[in-house]
C-alpha cells in the first residue's frame, strides 16, 4: 500500500497541471450543460455555446486520451530500457497505482458531477444511480481502450499511430462488411423483419460491454505481467473475439409484450377493405448494387374495426398472394410496414392516421394536424409486386389474401398543464418545465426544457409523447411538433460520448442524462389544407382558453390478422396531390 | 565457489540474428567482473538477459539464486542496476530520483546518499533532463548504490564520460563495494578503467564468450615474445595455434604466446627458434582485449 501511494503521488504530482485542468473542463462543462438551455434564444449566444460544447467536448476527449497516455507511458511497458523495469516495482502495484489515479480522475470525477448535476435537476435517486452506473461502465471501457493502446506502444506518436491504424482497420472492415451485404440483397424493396413486439432487454447489451471491459483490462494486465505485445494482444484479441461471440449467441429474452385482453377477443381488431381495388405505384426502393425490373406496392384501403378508444393499431404485411383464374401470385416479400388508416367521420378529408385516435384521447371533435394527409395516398400496403408481373396484370382481378401483423399502442393524456411559464410535468424519466409561451400569427410556439434521464438498464418500451394545444370550450385542439432540441447532443455518437463522459444523447432511446431546450411549434410545419382553409384558426382569443395537453404513446403488443378481399383489382393509382 | 550470477546455454536470438549464443558463464560473488568485447559482441543483450529485460530464447539464467524469468521486486531490491541506454525519469531532479527510489529500498542508506552526493557532487536541482551525461550517470550510478546492493550491474558507464567523470563514478564504486561486499558486473570499452577496477574478466565476441578468467591469471597468461635471430635470416613464424604474430620490425620477429602460463612455454619458444635472441614481456589489458578482438578465435577457444 505504501509503494502504491507512492506511486500514485509520483504520477499526480507530475501531471498535476493537466489532471486539474481536466477536471475544470468537466466541471465547466457540467455547469455549462445546466445553463446552456436557458440561452437558446440568444441566437448569438447560441452561436457561442455550441462552439463552446464542441471546444470542451474535444478538449476533454483529447484530454482523456492524453491523460491515459502520459501516465501510462511514464513507466512504458515496451523495450527494454525503462528505468522502473530493474526497479523493485512490482507490476501489480504499478497496475493498480496507475488505476487508481486514473479511475479516480476519469471515471469518479465525471461520475459525481453528473450525480451532481441530475440532483440539482431533481432527478430521482432511483434514476439517477442507473444512469451513474452506467457512466461509470462507459467511462471504465474507454479509459481501458486507451490504457490497453497506450501499454503496448512506447510513446505518444506510437499510440497515435497505432490508433490510426486501428480506426483506418475497422473503417476498412465495416466498409466492406456493408459492400458484402450490399452485394447479398435481394433488388426487390427492402423488408422488415417480422418480429412480434417484445420489451428488449438490455442483459445483451450490458454483457458484451462487461466483457469488452475486461478484455481491455485483461489486454492491460497481461502487457503489465509480461511486457510481451503479441501475448496481451492476443489476449485482448481472444476476450474481444468471446464479447462478440457472447452477443451473436445471447438469447434474446426479450419478453413479449402483452397483448390487451379485449383485443385477443375474436371480433377485436378486424380488417376489411374499404374498396376491392388495389392501387400500384412504383417502388424504387432496391439495392442500387443490383438493379432489377423495379417493383410494385400495391396499396389497399383497409379499416380497422373493433379497436377500443384510446388504442392506435398499426398494420405491418406478412404475407399476401392474389390468386387469379388457376394462378396464383404471391408477393415478393413480407414486412412491409406501414400504420393503418382509420376510417372516421369527422374531418376525413384532412385526418392522418392518427388523427380519429387523437380525437378520441383528447375530447375534442376538431383537431389541426400538423402535416395534411392526402386521401390519394391513404391505405395500407397490400402486396408487392415485380413490375413486370405487375404489368401482365393490371386491369384484371383475383382474390386477395393478406395476413398482417397489427401492434397496438395505447394513447394516454399524460398532463394536461396551464399555458404559462413554469408549468411542469414530472415522470419517471422526464421533467419538462415550460419556459415561454410565445403567440405568434395563427400560431404558437412553447419553448421547454426536457431534462431525460434513461439508463441502458432499464427494459420495456418507453412511452413516446406528443404536444396539444387543447380548447375545450371550443373542442378543438392543435398538434405541435418539435423544431428540434438544443443542449444534447446528436444521437449518432450519443452512445460514445456518454463514454467520454456525462454527455447523454437527447433522444430517448438514446441513454444517460440530458437536458435540452426545445420549441414545440402549433401547428408545426403546416403546409396547408388539401380542402381549402383550416378547419379554425389559432388567435390570441382562441389560446387564452386553451391548455398545454401531454400524450403518452405507449407500445403495446400484437396480434395477427387476415383479411380476404374478393374481386381484388389491380390498379395504377393516381399520381400524388401537390401539397397544399 | 558460490556465485552471484549463472548462465546455462543462454541464447537470445533476433528475428535471423543470434546475439548471444549458448552462453555459460559464471560470475563468483563478491567478484568485480569485466564483460569485455567490441561492439555487438552481445553484452548488452547478455546484461538486459540477466536483468530479466530480454526473455531467452534458449537456456537458462540464475540471478543471485534465481531463475531471471522470475525476477521479481524483491530480488531487484538487491540489485543495481545502469545502463548508459537506460531512460531515466527525466522531468525528475536527481534528488527527486532519489525520494523516489528510496521507499523502494528498505535497505535504503541516507548517509550513504549524502555521502554520494557530495562525492559526486550532485547537487543538482534541475532535471535530468537539463544535465549533462556525465551528471545524469552519476545520479544513476547513486540511485543504484545507495541501497547497497548484493549485485550491480553496469553496462557501459564510461562510455563517453570524461576522465574525472569517470573516476568520480569509480571511486564510488569502489568505496560502496569497501564498506559492504558486493559483485559487480560491468560491461566496458573502457579497458584501462576496468583494469583498475575488475578482478575478472570475460572476453565476448558474436555472441560467444570466448574466455572468463581473473585479471592477474590473464595478464600472467598473455606474453609479447620478440625473437632476434643471430645471423641475417628472416624468420617464418611456425603454426602454432596459441601464437598470434604481431608483426615484424627489421629481423625481429614479434608475437604473442597466449599461453604463456603453462610450464614449457619458454622451451617451446626456444625450440622454435634455436640459436635467437629471445625475450618474453607482460602485456597490459588494452592490448590483450585489442589483440583478442582482432585476433583468432581459436586462441580463446583453446584457453
Amino acid at each position: 500500500m505504501k509503494h502504491l501511494l507512492h506511486l500514485v503521488r509520483a504520477d499526480a504530482r507530475r501531471f498535476r497541471v493537466l489532471l486539474a485542468l481536466w477536471v475544470l473542463v468537466v466541471i465547466v462543462e457540467t455547469v455549462f450543460r445546466a445553463v446552456r438551455p436557458t440561452f437558446v434564444d440568444e441566437r448569438q449566444l447560441s452561436m457561442m455555446f455550441n462552439l463552446l460544447a464542441t471546444m470542451l467536448f474535444a478538449t476533454r476527449w483529447l484530454g482523456m486520451v492524453l491523460i491515459v497516455a502520459l501516465v501510462v507511458q511514464t513507466h512504458p511497458l515496451v523495450g527494454s530500457d525503462a528505468f522502473w523495469m530493474t526497479r523493485p516495482i512490482s507490476w501489480r502495484v504499478l497496475l493498480a497505482s496507475k488505476m487508481a489515479l486514473l479511475v479516480t480522475t476519469l471515471v469518479a470525477v465525471p461520475t459525481v458531477a453528473e450525480l451532481a448535476l441530475m440532483v440539482a435537476c431533481r432527478v430521482p435517486i432511483a434514476e439517477a444511480l442507473p444512469i451513474a452506473l452506467q457512466l461509470i461502465l462507459f467511462q471504465c471501457l474507454w479509459l481501458f481502450i486507451f490504457m490497453a493502446l497506450s501499454s503496448v506502444t512506447r510513446n505518444l506518436a506510437r499510440l497515435a499511430v497505432v490508433a490510426g491504424s486501428v480506426l483506418i482497420g475497422l473503417i476498412l472492415l465495416l466498409n466492406v462488411m456493408i459492400a458484402v451485404m450490399m452485394r447479398r440483397m435481394g433488388d426487390g424493396p427492402r423488408m422488415v423483419d417480422m418480429v412480434p413486439r417484445t420489451e428488449p432487454s438490455p442483459a445483451g447489451f450490458v454483457v458484451m460491454l462487461l466483457l469488452t471491459i475486461a478484455a481491455a483490462f485483461m489486454l492491460v494486465t497481461v502487457q503489465y505481467r509480461t511486457r510481451s505485445v503479441r501475448r496481451s494482444v492476443l489476449t485482448g484479441a481472444a476476450g474481444i473475439c468471446v464479447a462478440l461471440a457472447a452477443v451473436l449467441l445471447w438469447p434474446s429474452p426479450g419478453r413479449l409484450v402483452p397483448v390487451p385482453d379485449w383485443a385477443n377477443r375474436d371480433s377485436a381488431v378486424q380488417l376489411t377493405a374499404e374498396t376491392p381495388r388495389g392501387e400500384f405505384r412504383l417502388s424504387h426502393d432496391g439495392s442500387p448494387l443490383r438493379p432489377g425490373d423495379g417493383w410494385q406496392i400495391g396499396v389497399a384501403r383497409l379499416t380497422v374495426r373493433g379497436v377500443e378508444e384510446g388504442w392506435l393499431p398499426t398494420m405491418t404485411l406478412k404475407d399476401a398472394s392474389i390468386t387469379f383464374d388457376g394462378a396464383t401470385v404471391r408477393t415478393a416479400g413480407n414486412g412491409y410496414s406501414t400504420q393503418a388508416v382509420l376510417m372516421a367521420a369527422t374531418d376525413a378529408l384532412n385526418d392522418g392516421p392518427h388523427s380519429p385516435v387523437e380525437r378520441q384521447v383528447l375530447g375534442v371533435s376538431r383537431l389541426l394536424e400538423s402535416l395534411p394527409f392526402p386521401q390519394a395516398e391513404r391505405g395500407t400496403p397490400a402486396i408487392i409486386l415485380a413490375d413486370a408481373e405487375f404489368r401482365n396484370r393490371l386491369g384484371s382481378q383475383g382474390t386477395y389474401r393478406g395476413s398482417f401483423q397489427v401492434d397496438l399502442d395505447r394513447l394516454t393524456v399524460a398532463a394536461t398543464l396551464p399555458l404559462q411559464a413554469g408549468a411542469t410535468f414530472q415522470s419517471p424519466q422526464r421533467r419538462l418545465i415550460v419556459d415561454q409561451v410565445i403567440a405568434q400569427n395563427r400560431a404558437a410556439s412553447i419553448r421547454l426544457r426536457h431534462f431525460i434521464s434513461t439508463s441502458m438498464f432499464a427494459s420495456g418500451l418507453r412511452p413516446r409523447l406528443s404536444f396539444y394545444l387543447r380548447n375545450r370550450g371550443k373542442s378543438e385542439a392543435v398538434a405541435g411538433s418539435s423544431h428540434g432540441g438544443f443542449g444534447g447532443l446528436s444521437t449518432g455518437i450519443g452512445l460514445m460520448l456518454i463514454g467520454i463522459g456525462g454527455w447523454s444523447s437527447p433522444t430517448e432511446a438514446g441513454n444517460g442524462f440530458s437536458i435540452i431546450s426545445d420549441v414545440i411549434r402549433f401547428p408545426a410545419a403546416y403546409g396547408g389544407y388539401a380542402g381549402g382553409p383550416p378547419p379554425f384558426e389559432i388567435t390570441p382569443e382562441w389560446l387564452s382558453q386553451a391548455e398545454l395537453v401531454i400524450v403518452h404513446t405507449i407500445p403495446a403488443g400484437s396480434v395477427w390478422r387476415d383479411v380476404e378481399i374478393a374481386g381484388f383489382e389491380i390498379a395504377e393509382a393516381p399520381p400524388p396531390r401537390p401539397p397544399g | 565457489m558460490t556465485y552471484a550470477i549463472e548462465t546455462r546455454g543462454l541464447t537470445r536470438r533476433f528475428g535471423r540474428t543470434e546475439a548471444v549464443k549458448d552462453l555459460t558463464l559464471q560470475v563468483p560473488a563478491g567478484s568485480v567482473f569485466a564483460l569485455l568485447g567490441p561492439n555487438g559482441a552481445g553484452k548488452t543483450t547478455t546484461l538486459k538477459l540477466l536483468m530479466n529485460l530480454l526473455r531467452p530464447t534458449r537456456g537458462t539464467a540464475d540471478v543471485l539464486g534465481s531463475d531471471t524469468r522470475h525476477l521479481d521486486a524483491a530480488h531487484f531490491q538487491r540489485v543495481g542496476y545502469v545502463s548508459e541506454n537506460q531512460r531515466l525519469p527525466d522531468w525528475m531532479t536527481p534528488g527527486e530520483l532519489f525520494d523516489y527510489c528510496r521507499p523502494f529500498y528498505p535497505g535504503w542508506d541516507d548517509e550513504l546518499r549524502r555521502r554520494l552526493e557530495t562525492d559526486l557532487a550532485l547537487a543538482a536541482h534541475t532535471p535530468l533532463r537539463t544535465l549533462s551525461r556525465g551528471t545524469r550517470m552519476k545520479a544513476a550510478l547513486l540511485a543504484s548504490l545507495a541501497y547497497r546492493p548484493d549485485l550491480v550491474v553496469l553496462d557501459e558507464p564510461f562510455t563517453g564520460l570524461d576522465p574525472v567523470v569517470r573516476d568520480e563514478l569509480i571511486r564510488a564504486l569502489v568505496d560502496v563495494s569497501s564498506d559492504r561486499p558486493s559483485t559487480v558486473l560491468v560491461s566496458s570499452h573502457d579497458i584501462d578503467e576496468v583494469e583498475r577496477l575488475a578482478d575478472w574478466v570475460g572476453f565476448m565476441r558474436d555472441g560467444h564468450l570466448q574466455f572468463a578468467e581473473r585479471v592477474p591469471a590473464l595478464l600472467g597468461r598473455f606474453r609479447l615474445v620478440e625473437v632476434v635471430p643471430a645471423g641475417d635470416v628472416v624468420l617464418d613464424m611456425p603454426r602454432v595455434p596459441h601464437w598470434l604474430l604481431h608483426g615484424t620490425a627489421g629481423r625481429t620477429l614479434r608475437f604473442i604466446d597466449t599461453r604463456h602460463d603453462h610450464a614449457d612455454a619458454a622451451a617451446r619458444i626456444a625450440t622454435a627458434f634455436p640459436g635467437c635472441d629471445i625475450s618474453a614481456s607482460p602485456l597490459p589489458l588494452r592490448e590483450i582485449f585489442i589483440t583478442l578482438a582482432r585476433g583468432s578465435s581459436s586462441v580463446a577457444e583453446e584457453s
